[in-house]
């Protein structure tokens, strides 16, 4: 890290910059309603109305510009609209576009000026609808236009000259440098934001920017170094906004990047600006941007390697993806080769074709030991078979429910996202409805306590007869209360992550076929999926105790992973297991997550030895994998002085976050997973 | 041969730092030793705990074969005292073949044991617990001529080996205990890969405690740090080690 850039992170560390922030006093919806506006002008005038509010202020020492000094955004409907709404129709979380990813390359290819063009020309062609859609993006592009001019006086006002000639740049013609570039996709990225969009993804960034710095190495215009700063400053950005971009919790924001993989023809595209993405991360130690590292059965180990000094710095990640698993599972699904090879992630781990569609992919979750409950309550079953037949009722009950649920599903428009995607421009309307794919993703919670348990009922109640089925949801209704040694039997029974792998199996066979068949209310299909998101929380909450040992209340692993509190053999034995399914059917995403104990870096060559671990990962068919470094003597000191330990990364669900500002109970969940922290 | 059981404590895997690569530990269990601060006190006594078959040992360690060849690792025989059941370690090992195998020992046993033992490891860790031949026995409960005899049988082996000094505070950390074992291990050295300084770690004791055991009064309460008198002194002997 160069001086400017270690001066640059302390002072956005220090949320320096916050003293330019202020909250608007928005009252849009009021007037929108007055006017009865349509949804499209709403989510334009409001985009426009911000950008239009934002005022240059610039980071000294920083080359790169744009930053929130606006902090909320307005309300594009009144609570009574809302309620009259939601009468009519189901949303997906707030409603706007999420968890997607447009296509940067495109905008940048063209740059501002022409990608105006090109949308105006567009716009005079169309008419109704699709010219009110397009005039609608155009007004947000034109208020982009004049922010960025007001940037451009600011910054020759305030001798920020190095910033003044990029964003001159950048505001006359296509990107031709890669810190135009860089600088380009920033003013983007922001402006989707200000239009209400979140969970913005930044795709495969090493493919999209690569031309960009080969063209300035090859022109002797930069050096490798000086791509490195550049490049860390660009990560910088990432944190400069991200506490107003919280999800469900700080640091929940969704700002993640791919690297690696493969091209549309499946050939390696790993280039020297993937390798850099990893060490400017590791350099920065920050949480943002995300990193996930596409991999498969070719990746040398010596990539995974500089992955593994990721995961040695404490970061949470790079998570991998394995395309060997990914691809053809995608492809079962019905994207196009060229399509699947081309998949990103989306805020956390749900796979995504960037720029051509924004598909629900978070849609919802099935809490998996929920439905052995449900099935417990109402089976008649004499044999275990009948009992999995039992539950894959269940479990299609519930799938068809949810579909019922969202048959009335509505995303607001996003006229700026849209025209960032080619198949929104090529429609003149919202991406939703009109990319190229349509399929949700669904999160089976609760893998590991639902396999579980069904190695319970198999083995206690079927195979020993220890207990009968009703004599057992008795005991699991009243929480083990006066039946301690039931528990304890079925605590020590077969777990999956210690050499049991039946039930995972056959319930991940359940889960796919679950859905099979079903179409959503947009013509697409439903893609399950082994992830949890914060549900590993919340649907655990109120449910009681389950046939595995666990008691009411108790949380389940994140993702895909062993139930806590269980006795494990170790980090093979783990992969082993949890690989052992089928996978290609319940790929939405969800990834395997291990908890190791930091002290595996004091062994010699200890990234290499982790490299063989993520191999053995990939050799053996899993979809997603997620390792994580923790020392528990840490976490319990920084719980008791967090200011000690201001930017202490953990890895909570699909995303890092700072620990102190977790909410308890997500603090209590990691320090629990680190009991099981290996070796 | 095939048919000896062993009795096997834990197979325990993907351990980082008992030799190259990733490796399977097995920990043997039984020791003729009594060492004072042995840190696997429980391994000490053979039980009436699950016994293995060479093959079955095998099948389950060679589930990770891949990972265990690819990473330039192995499988680490460790105890307890490998040389209490050379017959079942020289099968096992056969079993593994041509899986890298590392052995820890003390060097406790037969020559014909260390000869078998010599016969299969392609890495011996081999300990010098202390080497006056009186202190010893006091510390330990056993005389170290065998030892000493065996490990010059192993340097003239020619085998690739790693000398292991455990460092117990107030017992055999002063520098004159130390300067005998130097002089010892220079000696017609032959394939001697490194010289390893390991300190005391206190994790023995709530082992011991854990157990109903009493705990030995000599014992530190304390993880133990290498005197820098004697680090210099093992640098100085040992140019290439890092202590």
């Amino acid at each position: 890290m160069t001086e400017r850039i270690e001066k640059l992170r302390a002072l956005i560390l220090s949320n320096w910059h916050h003293r330019f922030r202020r909250q608007a006093d928005w009252q849009l919806d009021r007037q929108f309603a007055a006017e009865n506006l349509p949804p499209v002008r709403r989510s334009a005038a409001a985009g426009a109305a911000v950008l239009n509010e934002e005022q240059p202020v610039f980071i000294p020492g920083a080359q790169f510009a744009f930053m929130r000094t606006v902090k909320n955004l307005p309300d594009l409907y009144t609570p009574e609209e809302w309620e009259n709404m939601r009468k009519k129709y189901t949303f997906s979380e707030k409603g706007v576009p999420f968890n997607f990813t447009v296509d940067y390359q495109s905008v940048l290819a063209a740059g501002l000026p022409q990608f105006r063009e090109e949308i105006f020309t567009r716009r005079n062609r169309e008419s109704g609808e699709k010219r009110e859609f397009l005039d609608a993006a155009l007004l947000e592009i034109d208020a982009l236009l004049r922010l960025l001019d007001r940037y451009i006086a600011a910054a020759g006002k305030e001798q920020f000259l190095q910033t003044e000639a990029l964003l001159k740049a950048v505001r006359s013609r296509a990107p031709e440098t890669f810190a135009e570039a860089l600088q380009l996709f920033r003013i983007i990225h922001y402006a989707l934001w200000c239009e209400g969009g979140y969970h913005l993804g930044a795709g495969r960034i090493d493919q999209l920017f690569y031309p960009y710095l080969k063209q300035d190495l090859d022109n002797g215009r930069i050096t490798l170094p000086e791509a490195l700063e550049t490049l860390e400053e660009f990560f910088l950005t990432f944190n400069i906004d991200s506490d107003l971009y919280c999800g469900v919790q700080q640091g929940d924001n969704g700002q993640s990047v791919m690297i690696g993989g493969c091209d549309p023809d499946g050939n390696d595209a790993w280039n020297y600006l993937s390798e850099m993405i990893l060490r400017a991360s590791c350099e920065l130690k920050l949480i943002d941007p995300k990193i996930n590292f596409r991999v498969n059965r070719s990746t040398p180990l010596s990539r995974l390697a500089l992955g593994s000094e990721l995961t040695r710095a404490g970061l949470g990640f790079p998570q991998y993806s394995n395309d060997d698993v990914v691809i053809p599972a995608l492809v079962k699904w019905g994207y196009s080769p060229a399509d699947a090879r081309n998949y990103s992630c989306a805020a956390c781990w749900e796979f995504i074709i960037p720029a051509l569609a924004h598909e629900l992919v978070n849609l919802d979750a099935v809490s998996l030991p929920e439905a052995i409950l449900s099935t417990m309550r109402r089976t008649r079953a004499e044999n275990f078979g009948d009992f999995c037949r039992d539950l894959q009722e269940v479990l299609r009950e519930k799938a068809v429910g949810l579909l019922e649920y969202y048959r009335n599903i509505r995303t607001l428009p996003s006229p700026l996202a849209s025209v960032c995607c080619p198949p929104g421009l090529a429609a003149a309307g919202n991406i939703t409805e009109n990319g190229k794919y349509h399929n949700w993703g669904i999160h089976g919670t609760g893998f590991a306590v639902a396999a579980d348990s069904l190695t319970a009922i198999r083995m206690a109640v079927f195979e020993m007869k220890k207990i009968t089925m009703p004599e057992l949801l008795e005991i699991l209704e009243k929480n083990f209360s006066g039946n301690e040694q039931l528990k304890t039997f079925l605590r020590q029974l077969p777990k999956a992550g210690s050499g049991h792998t039946a039930e995972l199996e056959k319930l991940s066979g359940m889960w796919e076929k679950a859905w099979d068949g079903l179409k959503n209310s947009q013509g697409g299909i439903v893609r399950p999926g082994t992830g949890s998101a914060m549900y590993y929380i919340w649907h655990s909450r109120e449910l009681p105790a389950t046939p595995d040992g666990r008691e009411a209340g108790d949380a389940f692993p994140a993702n895909f992973s062993p139930s806590l509190d269980r006795p494990l053999s170790g980090p093979l034995s783990i992969i082993r297991d949890f690989t052992a399914p089928d996978l290609t059917g319940v790929c939405n995403g969800g990834p395997l997550t291990i908890e190791l104990h930091d002290s595996v870096f004091s062994a010699e060559n200890a990234g290499m030895k982790l490299a063989a671990l993520i191999a053995d990962f990939i050799r053996r068919g899993g979809h997603q994998l997620q390792l994580n470094t923790i020392n528990r003597e840490t976490l319990l000191d920084a719980q008791k002085h967090p200011e000690k330990y201001p930017n202490l990364i953990v890895r909570v669900w699909g995303w890092s976050g700072r620990f102190v500002e977790l909410d308890e109970v997500y603090q209590q969940h990691i320090i629990r997973r680190s009991q099981l922290s290996l070796p | 041969m095939k048919n000896c059981r062993g009795m096997i404590a834990e197979f325990r895997e993907f351990c980082l730092h008992d030799g190259p690569g990733v490796r399977t530990t097995v920990f043997f269990r039984g020791c003729p030793m009594r060492c004072l601060w042995c840190h696997n006190p429980e391994l000490q006594q053979t039980g009436s705990e699950k016994s293995y078959l060479p093959c079955e040992a095998a099948g389950l360690i060679r589930r990770d074969e891949e990972i265990l060849r690819s990473s330039g690792g192995g499988v680490t025989f460790s105890g307890g005292e490998v040389l209490a059941q050379i017959d079942f370690a020289a099968a096992l090992a056969h079993e593994l073949s041509p899986l890298h195998i590392a052995v820890e020992t003390s060097g406790y046993g037969s020559k014909d044991d260390y000869r078998k033992l010599l016969g299969f490891a392609d890495l011996i860790y081999q300990d010098i617990k202390i080497m006056d031949e009186k202190l010893h026995r006091r510390f330990t409960g056993c005389g170290n001529d065998i030892i000493l005899e065996n490990i010059r049988l192993l340097k003239a082996s020619g085998k690739p080996y790693i000398i292991r000094l455990p460092l117990i505070p107030g017992i055999n950390d002063a520098p004159e205990y130390l300067s005998p074992a130097i002089s010892f291990i220079r000696e017609n050295p032959g394939n001697l890969l490194d010289v390893q300084l390991l300190p005391f770690h206190a994790g023995a004791i709530s082992k011991m405690r854990k157990m109903g055991r009493p705990v030995p009064p000599e014992l530190p309460e304390n993880d133990g740090i290498i005197p820098e008198e004697v680090r210099q002194m093992f640098h100085r002997a040992f140019p290439g080690s890092n202590f």
